[in-house]
């Protein structure tokens, strides 16, 4: 797969968050999962697509890695969300007019440098068109489909 | 030389291992009320929380917010004070710039919308630098998101993530009375389901 393309449907994606910042998440008042909220994802624009980070799970069983190397050494208490890309490519909010703007796309990088956590082997990023009409709304539905693993943050 | 148990006012006999939580022995000071209360309170944050053993040395630092990040019980004026306090933070900190009108729509929803025992307001910036308020209470979320032109927007969904109300609200005017309903009646229902607050109550 080339960079830029479009991941399937079923694969899962996972994003990193704070546990200690209570803006990344919100508690579920039940003992449930938590929640992220759209603190925790942040899209860059790197001079293209703007694109919020996350990693490919299969991709990382295939390099030999788990799902916690997705958390960086200076920040070892983060912890991590999933979703699937079909889901984010289908999530929907009646109140704005356009369609589903995100995609989710491979991204791998950088190829061979040795400085660089082989993680990035399984990066990819969630993206947009420049202009979202409703942003908010849009990244506040997106947030709240990737699920927090643990209950306790 | 005094236990810090016994300092605190809690009886040694509470620091069962393996999560068990003793029962007074009636010989031993049993009659003492802060060992009663003690009592009340080891059992409640154990069947609170659940996924928590019983830890008396944290026990013994309780303080009144701890209490209520144990229990479902909190006060209308509760909510409000940590909707406020998650405000401010979020402010504070720069993680938000929210305009005067949204945060007079943010108070305004708040404030109509928190009851006693009721599900938890929380509050939090978003990507474009205004606000939002989310309550999330056994896979059922509602939240509040505010413009900074004073608009704002009203959803909900139930935990199958089906959308149970989606309505933009403009600045100065007030939901529909069918959002309205379905949103207090979506907020009642929550209120079953609350067992613990979130850990930024401290």
């Amino acid at each position: 797969m080339a960079n830029g393309d479009s991941l399937p449907d079923q694969e899962l994606v996972i994003r990193r968050f704070d546990p200690t910042n209570a803006s990344h998440f919100t508690t579920d008042d039940a003992g449930l999962p938590a929640r992220l909220r759209q603190s925790a994802l942040r899209f860059d624009d790197m001079g293209g697509p703007a694109g919020c980070s996350v990693y490919q799970d299969s991709k990382l069983g295939s390099m030999g890695l788990a799902r916690q190397d997705c958390v960086e050494a200076t920040n070892a208490h983060w912890q991590l969300a999933g979703t699937t890309a079909g889901t984010v490519r289908s999530v929907k909010r009646v109140t704005v007019p356009n369609d589903n703007p995100f995609d989710v796309v491979e991204d791998a990088y950088p190829e061979g440098l040795p400085a660089q956590h082989p993680r990035d082997g399984a990066h990819a990023l969630v993206t947009h068109g420049p202009e979202v009409p409703g942003s908010d709304k849009w990244y506040q539905v997106l947030a709240f489909e990737f699920t927090v693993k643990a209950a306790n943050v | 030389m005094i236990s810090t148990g016994e300092w605190f006012g809690v009886p040694d006999n509470l620091t069962a291992s393996h999560g068990q939580v003793s029962a007074p022995d009636p010989t031993q000071n049993s009659a003492h009320a802060g060992n009663q209360l003690a009592v009340k309170w080891q059992a409640a944050w154990q069947s609170a929380l659940g996924r928590m053993a019983p830890d008396t040395g944290r026990l013994n630092y309780v303080s009144s917010a701890c209490l209520v990040y144990a229990s479902p019980r909190a006060s209308a004026f509760d909510l409000q004070f940590f909707a406020e306090k998650r405000l401010a933070e979020v402010t504070l900190s720069g993680e938000a710039t929210p305009t005067e009108h949204a945060v007079a729509g943010l108070r305004s929803v708040v404030r109509g919308s928190v009851e006693d025992n009721g599900p938890t307001p929380q509050v939090g910036p978003t990507q474009s630098g205004s606000v939002e308020v989310q309550w999330l209470a056994g896979g059922i979320f509602v939240a509040a998101l505010f413009d900074g032109d004073g608009n704002y927007n009203l959803c909900a969904m139930d935990p199958n993530l089906g959308v149970l109300f989606d309505e933009d609200v403009p600045r100065g005017h007030v939901p529909s009375t069918e959002v309205q309903g379905k949103m207090h009646s979506v907020l009642a229902s929550m209120k079953s389901h609350v067992i613990s607050r979130p850990a930024a109550w401290y």
